[in-house]
């Protein structure tokens, strides 16, 4: 085993690799956050028709893998063809629908007088959601946005399937011309392991500090 | 493009093939995760110095990386080190290594659930430790934890479609096939990915049954 080689592997899965997943990962984030708090909202509210379509929408989406989801939106949907796009669209609507859940949640703890409050002293019915009912929820459902989180870095492996290059499919790309499978797809699990073991850690802690926020919020 | 019925009425016998291979994957893979996640829950739980440090780290590390890594490292880089497996015997290979992992934690959340009292209960009765383990404990943490499992199961379901990058022809391996000769992506993929929601949903309310039914003998059994 050459050292060089060795380190030049693992620069090149930096580089080519984890660059272009963290451009993907932390986008799809956004979008899938987006769709979770409206979709809470929907659902917390009960709007009609609307409702309804949630839960179909997050029916299928639960019962599909999201290699199908990806080659549908690589293939099927008109997006351009392009592999960046189709991923991010596969991965927001996909992890879009979970947050939904964790939104609703996370709403759904908020106390019934906060709404009131907010509604008594004349805020709009979408300002107080964001001035006053979301920022709260999210002091709820962070820890469940982490975890979801990581489930979205690891299904972005997925998207080297349908052509988009990120770590997994420069790997795969490595190992044809190099040959040796074993370093190279040992580096990639430890790069995935650190990113998703960090956010992990970082989950926890958001978890007990939000449990004491709570805690001491109860105790005013 | 358009979706063509014609396809599904010609094709439907490789569909259906293919999701039999898909549902075979599955069984095997939920019983030898499920084997793999009690036993490695059990060990942790007995607390034997350095090997339940290794297994929670194992549990770590196959939890926090992409099961498709898993399935490139064993059918790719396990030969290297004289490990040569077939693609079927590495897909149940990978996906039990990942999916005993994910059991293993749901199991263990049940173990720690158990109350002391428990403990010292079997500890009275002069048990040994692994009876304790097998009579007491085990039973009483599968319980609790029957709604995890009966959920984890379902996603080893969606799980064997990564199978087709080992060229294994389950329903997303044989759905890519068929499209490579037909070059019509928005019915063969539509088609899969319904087959997938039904079956998926199917499944679904077997475990809810089997989930109750599992809930009411277990009341009678173990209370």
């Amino acid at each position: 085993m050459d050292i060089a080689v060795q380190i030049s592997i693992l620069k090149v899965l930096f580089i080519k690799g984890l660059l272009p997943m963290l451009k993907l990962a932390p986008l799809s984030l956004v979008f899938s956050l987006a769709i979770g708090v409206f979709g809470g909202v929907i659902r917390l509210l009960r709007i009609p028709i609307l409702d309804q379509l949630m839960t179909v929408y997050i029916a299928v989406m639960r019962g599909l893998p999201i290699l199908i989801l990806l080659f549908i939106a690589y293939f099927v949907l008109p997006l351009g063809s392009n592999p960046f796009v189709a991923a991010t669209v596969a991965l927001s609507i996909y992890h879009g629908a979970y947050m939904i859940e964790i939104f609703r949640g996370g709403l759904q703890a908020v106390p019934i007088g906060q709404w009131e409050a907010a509604r008594a002293i004349g805020l709009s019915f979408w300002r107080s959601i964001r001035l006053v009912i979301l920022p709260q929820a999210l002091l709820v459902v962070a820890p469940a946005v982490v975890g979801q989180l990581v489930i979205l870095i690891k299904t972005t492996a997925v998207t080297s399937i349908i052509g988009y290059v990120e770590i997994t499919r420069m790997g795969r790309s490595l190992m044809e011309t190099l040959l040796m499978p074993l370093p190279i797809f040992g580096y990639i699990a430890i790069y995935y392991f650190v990113i998703c073991h960090l956010l992990k850690i970082m989950g926890e802690s958001l978890e007990h500090a939000s449990r004491r926020r709570l805690q001491g919020r109860k105790g005013n | 493009m358009t979706f063509d019925w014609y396809i599904v009425a010609t094709y439907y016998p490789l569909f259906l093939q293919g999701l039999a291979i898909t549902l075979g994957f599955t069984a095997i893979s939920i019983v030898t995760s499920f084997v793999l996640g009690v036993l490695v829950a059990s060990l942790i739980s007995l607390r034997i110095r350095f090997l339940h440090h290794i297994l929670e780290w194992y549990v770590a590390f196959f939890r926090e990386t992409p099961l498709l890594v898993q399935i490139y490292f064993v059918f790719y880089a396990l030969p290297e080190l004289g490990v040569t497996l077939s693609a079927p015997v590495a897909g149940i290979l990978s996906i039990t290594l990942c999916e005993g992992a994910f059991f293993a934690e749901i199991v263990r959340g049940g173990i720690q659930s158990l109350p002391q009292g428990q403990y010292d209960a079997a500890r009275a009765l002069a048990l040994p430790r692994f009876r304790v383990l097998s009579l007491i404990v085990i039973p009483q943490a599968l319980k609790k934890v029957i709604p995890s499992l009966v959920g984890q199961s379902s996603i080893v379901f969606k799980d064997t479609s990564l199978l087709s990058v080992i060229a294994i022809e389950e329903l997303t391996g044989i759905t890519q096939k068929i499209n490579a000769e037909l070059i019509n992506p928005m019915t063969t993929f539509l088609t899969a990915g319904a087959l997938y929601i039904a079956v998926f949903w199917i499944l679904n309310a077997f475990w809810l049954l089997f989930e109750r039914r599992m809930r009411k003998e277990g009341s009678e059994a173990w209370t």
